[in-house]
Order: structure tokens, then sequence, then C-alpha cells
């Protein structure tokens, strides 16, 4: 079934386009919101959330830009909103409290770089994950994020880069990344 | 400030290289959910159907199956047909006949004695009238049955003659036509019907006759009070199912998750790859069918003439071969499909697909108990021959396996018995010729069978379906 003819079908509100729409992104949807929720179960009630939202609102999908975009702007956006019920934005924590957050194991197959990544962004405090997910992840700007979360500018840039340090610790601490050096590229200090 | 911004694209970029092909399954409830959110509570359209087909079915066959005004009327022309009367002698007229069964009855026997028996018998009996013509016992009557005349249809004969008529001087009683009696004149007013319809046959030359109220209270008494013999709906089936067993397998969950998992780790792990790995999975392995068999016993109802229900218990036996090699124990890579993603697990083996030290068949074997119900409709229905289909569903557990599964990477063969899918659903569809052979029905014929859900749970990512083709043979008693 073509991306056209999707949308028309959920358009009409057809249960199996619907359902067509859901098997085709709910996967890297459920990534994103596992990145945003504190667990699993948290994962999937942002995305059930979501794409009831997607179902209800597609009638105003203007067709203009990806229709991946927008479905993933409507999931980012309902992550937010469910961490605002539940969570506090404004966290600072201080980053010696990094070396003491444990990422478990057992969550971490080893075959899996791009899951160890992602259980080490979960282990941030909620406020620095979500700055580093909007920021680094789903490409907002700083002044966005700010409107977003209901912050200042200037307090998601502070948490961005504590998160981002944070996370270089625990990178480092898995192994998955060596320890960046103060003049060498970021970039080349990954573990290839 | 610029080289912090370099530094902040770049980990930008680390991040979205690494996370940004990333995927999750959400469990199934999810989507449940969804839907329920959207669209309702799902229905089950079939079930409802099915529900009111079979009430329906029921609720006609009901209807079909009670007594009557119409079947009244023809018991009642059964119990005295042909009545003709005849010249008048003075004793009973013996039939010629061979049958055995003769019997004179009294006429005040004639109604309940006459219409029980026949009732009873099934007799398609015909009575002959004899008037004795005496002055004082002008009224009474003798009636002679016999058994060897089954003209049922001869429906322009039939007559009703009373007993006890006071007096008449009529040589003959004129015949009274039961076809001119409606349904409801013939349950509710037999006498008020009677009586003038005799009084009206009897011709104007002749005496009018008196009719005793006896007669007319035995007769409707008779009929209430007629002891109908059922015959029972409920009958009992056992059957055996000598049957091959077949599978099919489809490995598209490990074409699209396993394998891409495991290639885009290939580039910085190094893991190797499977010497079948691109290959379909149904090309690799070396399966044979092998022969099964299927024990049942199971009631049925009919829920109409031609319909029956059917539900019972029934055990399977299924199994295949698999063609394969001895191999020194190593270990097998099972990648199993859970909640949290790819979840990666090795198991020892001593069975390889490809290559080994010797050839080695395994027998891949499950005992199942499963409760079919379902319906067999008859399309022919003879004496003694007949044709049926049925179809059912069957629930169905898994009691005891001897399974093996085959590795992921498609290379080993290891033990599959943890994986096993404990519930699974089953339908069968079949063709039966039948035989009537004393009370027992014999029938025999082809069958198929499909295991709807996987063999193994949803985290095994190939999946199997088994399909059994077998010849079927049962016996079916009706229940007293």
């Amino acid at each position: 079934m073509t991306e056209q003819a999707i949308l028309v079908g959920c358009l009409k509100n057809d249960a199996s386009a619907q359902r067509e729409l859901y098997n085709r992104y709910s996967p890297k949807m459920l990534s994103v919101c596992y990145r945003f929720g504190q667990n699993r179960e948290d994962a999937e009630d942002m995305l059930q959330e979501g794409f009831i939202k997607i179902f209800t609102q597609i009638h105003t999908f203007q067709n203009k830009g990806a229709f991946e975009g927008w479905i993933r702007r409507i999931i980012v956006h309902t992550c937010i909103n469910f961490l605002k019920k539940h969570k506090k934005f404004n966290e600072n924590i201080d980053l010696d409290h990094a070396g003491y957050l444990e990422v478990k194991e057992e969550t971490m197959p080893s075959i899996m770089q791009a899951k160890q990544i992602i259980e080490c962004i979960r282990v941030l405090p909620t406020g620095y994950r979500t700055v580093l997910n909007l920021y680094a992840l789903e490409g907002y700007n700083h002044k966005e994020i700010a409107e977003m979360l209901d912050i200042e500018e200037s307090t998601s840039r502070s948490q961005f880069t504590r998160a981002k340090s944070m996370l270089e610790m625990i990178l480092v601490k898995k192994r998955i990344i060596e320890q960046p050096k103060e003049d060498y590229q970021w970039l080349a200090a990954l573990k290839k | 400030m610029e080289y912090k911004q370099y530094q902040d694209d770049e980990f930008k970029r680390f991040l979205q290289d690494e996370v940004g092909q990333h995927r999750m399954y959400p469990s199934d409830h999810v989507w449940n959910n969804i839907r329920t959110e959207i669209h309702g509570n799902q229905t089950w359209p079939a079930l409802t159907f099915i529900a009111l087909l079979v009430i329906s079915v029921l609720a006609i066959s009901t209807l079909l199956m009670s007594p009557s005004a119409e079947r009244i009327q023809s018991i009642a022309y059964l119990a005295i047909k042909p009545i003709k009367t005849t010249e008048r002698t003075n004793q009973i007229i013996p039939k010629e006949s061979t049958e055995s069964y003769l019997g004179v009855i009294e006429p005040q026997h004639i109604t309940d004695y006459t219409l029980t028996s026949i009732a009873n018998n099934q007799l398609q009996e015909s009575a002959y009238v004899e008037q004795e013509n005496s002055a004082s016992s002008g009224a009474e009557c003798t009636v002679v049955i016999e058994r060897n005349s089954p003209s049922t249809n001869e429906v322009s004969n039939s007559v009703v003659y009373p007993k006890n008529v006071n007096s008449f001087t009529a040589n003959t009683i004129a015949p009274l036509n039961l076809n001119t009696i409606s349904s409801k004149e013939a349950t509710l007013e037999w006498k008020e019907l009677l009586i003038p319809n005799l009084l009206k046959s009897i011709p104007a030359s002749q005496t009018p006759i008196e009719l005793g109220d006896d007669y007319l209270k035995n007769a409707a008494t008779a009929i209430k009070t007629i002891p109908w013999k059922k015959v029972s709906k409920v009958g009992f089936q056992f059957y055996i199912t000598p049957s091959k067993s077949y599978r099919t397998l489809s490995d598209a969950a490990v074409k699209a998750v396993i394998q891409p998992s495991t290639v885009s780790n290939t580039n910085t792990q190094s893991v190797p790859l499977g010497l079948n790995y691109s290959a379909n999975v149904n090309d690799i392995v070396r399966h044979s069918p092998s022969m099964g068999i299927e024990l049942g016993f199971a009631a049925l109802y009919n829920i109409a003439n031609k319909l029956k229900l059917k539900t019972g218990v029934q055990l399977n036996i299924r199994q295949y071969q698999i063609e394969t090699f001895k191999t020194a124990t190593s270990p097998s890579t099972l990648s199993l499909i859970n909640n949290t993603g790819i979840q990666t697990i090795n198991l020892f083996s001593n069975y390889n697909n490809n290559t080994g030290f010797k050839a080695e068949q395994l027998n891949n074997r499950t005992y199942q108990v499963s409760i079919p119900v379902g319906v067999q409709l008859e399309l022919i229905k003879g004496n003694k021959i007949g044709l049926n289909v049925e179809a059912s569903v069957q629930p169905t557990v898994s009691i005891n396996n001897s399974t093996f599964l085959l590795s992921t990477d498609y290379k080993n063969y290891t033990d599959g018995n943890s994986f096993i899918r404990k519930w699974n659903v089953n339908t069968s569809l079949g063709i039966n010729f039948s035989y009537k052979s004393g009370s027992n029905l014999w029938q025999i014929g082809p069958q198929i069978r499909y295991q709807h859900l996987p063999t193994y749970s949803n985290q095994y990512p190939i999946e199997e379906h088994l399909l059994d083709y077998g010849i079927r043979l049962g016996i079916t008693r009706q229940w007293k």
C-alpha cells in the first residue's frame, strides 16, 4: 500500500489503512518514545496517545512536508506533554552524579550498539534527557525547546551541555567511546 | 565558540547515526487500545452470525418438530383409513393375508387403542367396518385391522366411522372426508365437526342416526394423549483419522527484523553471517511428512433435519521428519523477538543442518488434545448411504512434545520444546461418505486440518504452521 493510499484510507477512517500506517511507523516512533520515557510502559503509553492523535488529526496534515516528519512531530509533542504531566524539566544535577548512574547490563543486549546508546541516554535525568533528545536527535533549536518545555532558552542550552557531558561520561564508562581529549575532535574519539 | 558548535554538531551526528535507525516493536495491546479508542470495541461478526444462525435453526426445528394440527389430522386419518363400508354380515371378515398379525378389537377400543398402536408401531393399517344389523344393537361395529394395505395416499377414501351409533337403519354408513377438516377444527371441535358432517352425509331417505358422545370424547382424548415416541436428536461418534502431517515455514520476521540488525552489527562487531543467511528457509531445510493420527469421540446433536452440531474431545499426534547431520556439541544461535527488541541466546546442539559426521533423522512430534466444535451437514441422505460435509474449529492444547527447532542462522537444530506454544487453534474440514448398517452409521472420507497459530511462541521468528491430510473413519450411534 502506498503512502498516499494509506493517507487517503486514514482520512476515511479506514481501519486497515490505519493499521498499515501503524505497522509502518510504530517501530520507529516507539524508539523515539522510549528515549523520552522512563520505561517501556511509558513509551507505549506515549505511542498509543500519539497514534490516536495522528488518526484523529490526520485531516490537518497538509501534504506539504514529509508525512513521517509530521508523524514524528506529533509523537514528540505527545511525549513532551506526557512528561509535563509527570515530570520536572528544571533538574540540575551535578555532573559528578553521573558517575553513580547505573546502566543495567541486562537491559543492554551486547549485539546492539544503538540500543546501548539509547539505554545510556535513558539513564540521564529527565530534564537533561528531554533537552538532549529534542536538540540532538529531533533537530529542534534551543528557542523551540524553550517554548515547548516552558523554560528559558539559556536553561535549554545549559541542560544540553550538561546532558552531553554526562552522556559522554557514561559512554566512556561503558566503553562505547574513548575518553574525549580536549584538543581532539570529538568524532575522532569515537570507538570505531 | 565555533569549536564548541563543531563539537556539538559532531555529537549530534554521532547520536543520530547510531540511534536514528533503531526500531522497537510495540506490544499487541497498543494497537488494540488505539483501535478501540478510534473505532470502539471490536465485534466479531462471525460469532454474531453463527449465534443467530444457531438460534434460528433451533427455533425453526422446534417449530417443525412439534406436533401440529396437520399431524394430528394425519394420525387420525391413519387410524381409520381406509374405512370401507361393506355389505352387512354377521361375522368378522378376515382378510386374505399372509401376515401373522391380524387383530380384532372391540368397538370401544377403536379410538384410543388403534391410534396409540398406530402411533407406536408406525403401522399403516386399514380397517374394515362391519356393521351388525340387529335391531337391538344397530350401532355395534367390528373393526378388522390388517397390515398389508399401506395406501396412505388415498386421502379421498378416508372416512370417520363412529362407534356407538345408537340407531340407524341404513345398511351402510356414509364416509366423512377428513380432507375437509381444517387443522383447527380437527384439534378443537371434533364433536361439532363430526356430527353435522356425518349427519349430512346420510342420505335423506335414511333415518338419521344418533352419535354417542363417548366416541367423540374418546377420540379427542386419545389424540391428545398419544404417547409420541420421539427419535433421539443425540448421537455419539468415535472416529480415527490416520493422517499425513505437513508443515509450512515462513521466515519473514527473520528477514525483516533479525537479519537487518545482525547485518548492521557485523559492520562494527564482525559477527559472521550464516552460510545460508540470505536463502529462504524452505530452501534450506529438508523436512518430509510423516504419518500421524487423530482419535476422537464426539457427540452430535440434530439442530435441523440435515444439520448437526458436533463437539467432543480429540487426541492428535502429528509428526514430520527432519533430515540433519550429527555433529559434536556446538552452540546454536537463537535470535528471539521480545518486548525489548531482539534477544540472542545460545543453546547447545548436536545436529547441524549442513554438515556432520553422520546423517541423522529427527522426528518432530507433537501431542495435542483438542475440543472440536463444529457442524455436520447432510448433502445426500438415502436409506443406507449418504454424503455429508463437516467443519470444526478446534481449540487445542499441546500436552507433550518432542520437537527440534531450527536456529535463526539456519545452521543447527536444537531442542524446541520450551518454545512450543501451549494453546493453539486448528480448523478441520472434511467430507464423509456414510453407510448405515443396523443401528450404526459408518462413515469414511478425506479430511484436512490446519493449525492457525505458529507452533512456536511469538518470540521465535520462524513461523511454522502444521497441515494434516487424512482419511477419517467413524462410527456413529444414535442415542436411544
